[in-house]
């Protein structure tokens, strides 16, 4: 299984699942478009390592990557 | 026309702010930053009886910051007839999320299509028939900043209604279980507040199930359709209905979008943030922008502005002025001080602020607008983190170097409220260019030789800011539920110059009436009591070391003999430092006799070794100077950006405690272990203080005081 935080730059990946059931972080992902099935691009780590650039429905979205680990990819 | 009051709603940077100027003419704050708009700002629609309410943009009806709730809380109320629903063209999917949720509230609906001019540098086209007719309600393409199709937008909203599609959205069944639990909601429940409800039922929101826990038939139907919902569609409800709707705007796009050729502008921004949040270059184009900033806005422009403002404007021609038409009017002594010394002096003082802060936030909002100062806070997150504090925080606290003040009016900029507040405490925790005579005046008397006390004093002031930072974080009060880190990054554009010079006009404005009012007050307080007292010839006009200030310094006196500097003159420069801290050095020298004389006069040094026991005592007294609550200037600065009282007075609170135990620190252990002081009761305090100080910094983290402020706002 994996999840968002481990692609590398300019990798993309197909969402499977958001987790974190009943939190107002899943609930800010799914309705900012990040839901299953969504085309996700990880962009590019900020040059401290975290948080990560995402391009997702042709806009881009930043979160930590503490928060990328609920996104479930494949 | 009839009256109608209109409804602005839209996501962040989506230009809803433009619209509203553009629809309205007033003045109102733009900014390309998610949530520059405050709170719901009301104008009257040009040429009509319609009223326009400006809402906080929002991504969704959930609830997550304070500001979002303002703009849900609005959409559920009966205070409006039309939503004007604007959407960002270029970003329609994400968009269109926002719209579709809001269908379902059964109320009349306009879409605003908007940045429709920058479409076919993006190389799309959109089809805003195709997508009205997918929507039900009328869309109107449009161009908020060129005022394109605001003619068709009124008319549109004339005739506006619901949309008859929310069917196509949701299937049958899902229609019907949300009319069923809708009607359970009772007779008082409007069609927005029951779709809306019922949706966040199904969606297991804590604030509405804690609302309705009495409700055992309600409750029972949320829950036969939560395991409805799994069971057709195969995911739990809280996902299925976002879900629904991206599947919906999937379904839509192709025949609303047709991608013509390649994309220009986002693919500028790209090659931008290529360079600009790149792993090498972001840090040092970071610090070039800062260097910038801070070289006009405190080092050339603003300071020598401010110098003008300060020395000639108020300096001369206002103290001038005033002293010859006092003089030609015979006015008494009092009222030529209060004008002259309490009021010009005072009020003028914070006044001479105002050319600095015209450079900063002139530069600041170019800054925010074009849309760097959220990639600021994407390469900077890491850091500040740690303490409590967020990427932009390192701007108000460089600026506070030079004055406070511009420094906490810029905190505004950041969107999560903990981080902001926390920001507001720590800014002025070094030392700004007034505090610099007090330095002077301390290290000529006490360290005249010494290299490393300057140093020490700004170690001193980073080492406060990063333990404010980390006991604070850790306390629940700081750690209401906001928004989580999810944040849009916008493309980049030229920042306009009507909006920029708006946002500095607005600034600036506020800060003048609001800081000036409750400055005014305070100096003509401070100048009462400073200039009468009780003398052998009844009570009058007094010099200062016979005034009730005076007085009261002794009166005070007590509360800072155990840390080394309990005598009345020390306390006094304390109290008139409030005004600006460059008083302390003035007041010092008048209460010992000196008159006016430079902070490093040798005669002012001398007496300084009667007032102070040792040099740590002396020590002590600038620590507690420079980390107590700034001036009067800076704490209105301070009380507009809380925009609470109960803030504000935590905040004042935790600056003078701070100040005190680290005095009592410093000059307890610190003398004991120089021995200049002896071991005594007060030795054991600032151990003890010492022992709370590590333990408030390594505990552990409360965590999350959870949706405490969802349920306070609905």
């Amino acid at each position: 299984m994996r999840t968002l935080d481990s692609l590398k730059s300019g990798e993309s990946a197909e969402v499977t699942a958001v987790r974190g059931e009943g939190t107002s972080l899943r609930r800010r992902l799914l309705d900012m478009g990040i839901t299953p099935k969504t085309k996700i691009t990880l962009v590019r780590e900020a040059p401290l390592g975290d948080p990560i650039e995402l391009n997702v429905r042709g806009y881009s979205l930043t979160v930590r990557k503490s928060d990328a680990r609920l996104i479930e990819v494949q | 026309m009839t009256e109608k009051t209109l409804a602005l709603i839209g996501n962040q940077n989506c230009g809803k702010t433009t619209l509203f100027n553009a629809l309205t003419g007033a003045n109102q704050y733009v900014g390309n930053w998610p949530g520059v708009t405050v709170d719901q700002v009301i104008g009257k629609v040009s040429k009509t009886d319609w009223d326009i309410v400006d809402l906080p943009g929002l991504y969704s009806l959930s609830p997550y910051s304070a500001e979002e709730i303002v703009s849900r809380n609005f959409l559920l109320s009966d205070d409006y007839d039309v939503i004007v629903n604007i959407i960002d063209a270029t970003h329609l999917e994400r968009s269109l999320s926002l719209t579709l949720e809001m269908l379902p509230m059964g109320r009349p609906m306009v879409v605003a299509l908007n940045m429709t001019d920058l479409l076919k540098d993006e190389g799309l086209d959109v089809n805003a028939k195709a997508l009205s007719e997918a929507l039900g309600v009328q869309v109107v393409p449009i161009s908020a900043s060129r005022g394109t199709g605001l003619k068709e937008l009124l008319e549109a909203i004339d005739k506006a209604k619901a949309s008859d599609k929310v069917g196509a959205v949701y299937p049958q069944s899902v229609v019907q279980m949300l009319g069923e639990i809708g009607a359970l909601l009772g007779k008082d429940a409007n069609s927005a507040q029951k779709a809306f409800i019922a949706t966040s039922l199904l969606q297991q929101d804590k604030v509405y199930l804690q609302e309705y826990k009495g409700s055992e038939k309600l409750l029972s139907e949320v829950a036969r359709g939560r395991s409805a919902i799994e069971r057709e569609f195969g995911t739990d409800a809280e996902a299925y209905f976002p879900q629904a709707r991206y599947a919906y705007i999937d379904r839509i796009i192709p025949s609303v979008v047709k991608v013509a050729s390649k994309a220009r502008l986002s693919s500028v921004s790209r090659k931008i943030d290529n360079i600009v949040t790149n792993r090498w270059l972001a840090l040092p184009i970071f610090a070039a922008v800062i260097y910038v900033i801070y070289y006009l806005a405190v080092t050339t422009v603003g300071t020598a502005a401010t110098d003008y403002a300060n020395d000639v404007v108020f300096g001369e021609w206002c103290t001038d002025g005033a002293n010859w038409l006092l003089a030609a009017a015979q006015a008494p002594e009092w009222l030529s001080s209060l004008i002259v010394d309490g009021i010009i002096g005072g009020v003028g003082a914070v006044l001479g602020f105002v050319p600095q802060m015209i450079v900063l936030f002139f530069l600041l909002s170019i800054v925010e607008q074009c849309g760097y100062m959220t990639r600021v806070a994407f390469v900077l997150d890491r850091l500040f983190r740690k303490f409590g504090l967020s990427g932009r925080s390192f701007i108000p606290i460089l600026i506070a170097t030079g004055c406070a003040v511009p420094a906490l009016m810029s905190t505004k900029s950041i969107d999560n409220v903990n981080e902001q507040r926390i920001t507001l405490i720590t800014t002025s925790f070094l030392p700004c260019s007034a505090k610099l005579p007090i330095m002077t005046m301390i290290f000529m008397a006490f360290f005249p030789d010494s290299t490393w006390i300057a140093p020490a004093v700004y170690f001193l002031g980073i080492f406060s800011i990063a333990v404010t930072g980390i006991i604070l974080k850790k306390s629940s009060a700081f750690q209401e539920e906001v928004s989580p880190f999810v944040m849009e990054l916008p493309d980049y554009h030229m920042p306009r110059a009507l909006n920029v010079f708006r946002t500095t006009y607005e600034r600036c404005k506020a800060f003048i009436i609001k800081a000036g009012t409750i400055i005014f007050a305070t100096v003509v307080v401070i100048w009462f009591l400073s200039n009468f007292g009780f003398t052998e010839d009844g009570f009058g006009m007094t010099e200062v070391s016979d005034s009730m200030l005076a007085a009261f310094g002794t009166a005070v006196a007590f509360i800072f003999v155990p840390v080394g500097f309990g005598t009345w003159q020390a306390s006094v420069a304390v109290i008139t430092g409030l005004l600006a801290k460059e008083n302390v050095v003035g007041t010092l020298a008048v209460l010992l006799g000196l008159g006016e004389v430079a902070e490093d006069d040798a005669g002012l040094s001398q007496a300084l070794q009667g007032v102070f026991p040792c040099a740590v005592a002396a020590f002590a007294y600038l620590a507690f100077n420079l980390w107590s609550t700034p001036c009067v200037a800076a704490l209105g600065a301070m009380k507009r950006q809380f925009g609470s009282g109960r803030w504000f007075g935590f905040a004042v609170t935790y600056m003078l405690v701070y100040a005190y135990c680290l005095a009592l620190v410093v000059y307890q252990l610190g003398g004991l272990i120089l021995g200049q002081v002896a071991f005594g009761p007060f030795t054991v305090v600032a151990l003890v203080i010492l022992g709370a100080f590590f333990y408030l910094l390594f505990r552990k983290n409360r965590g999350a005081a959870g949706l405490q402020i969802a349920a306070r706002n609905v």
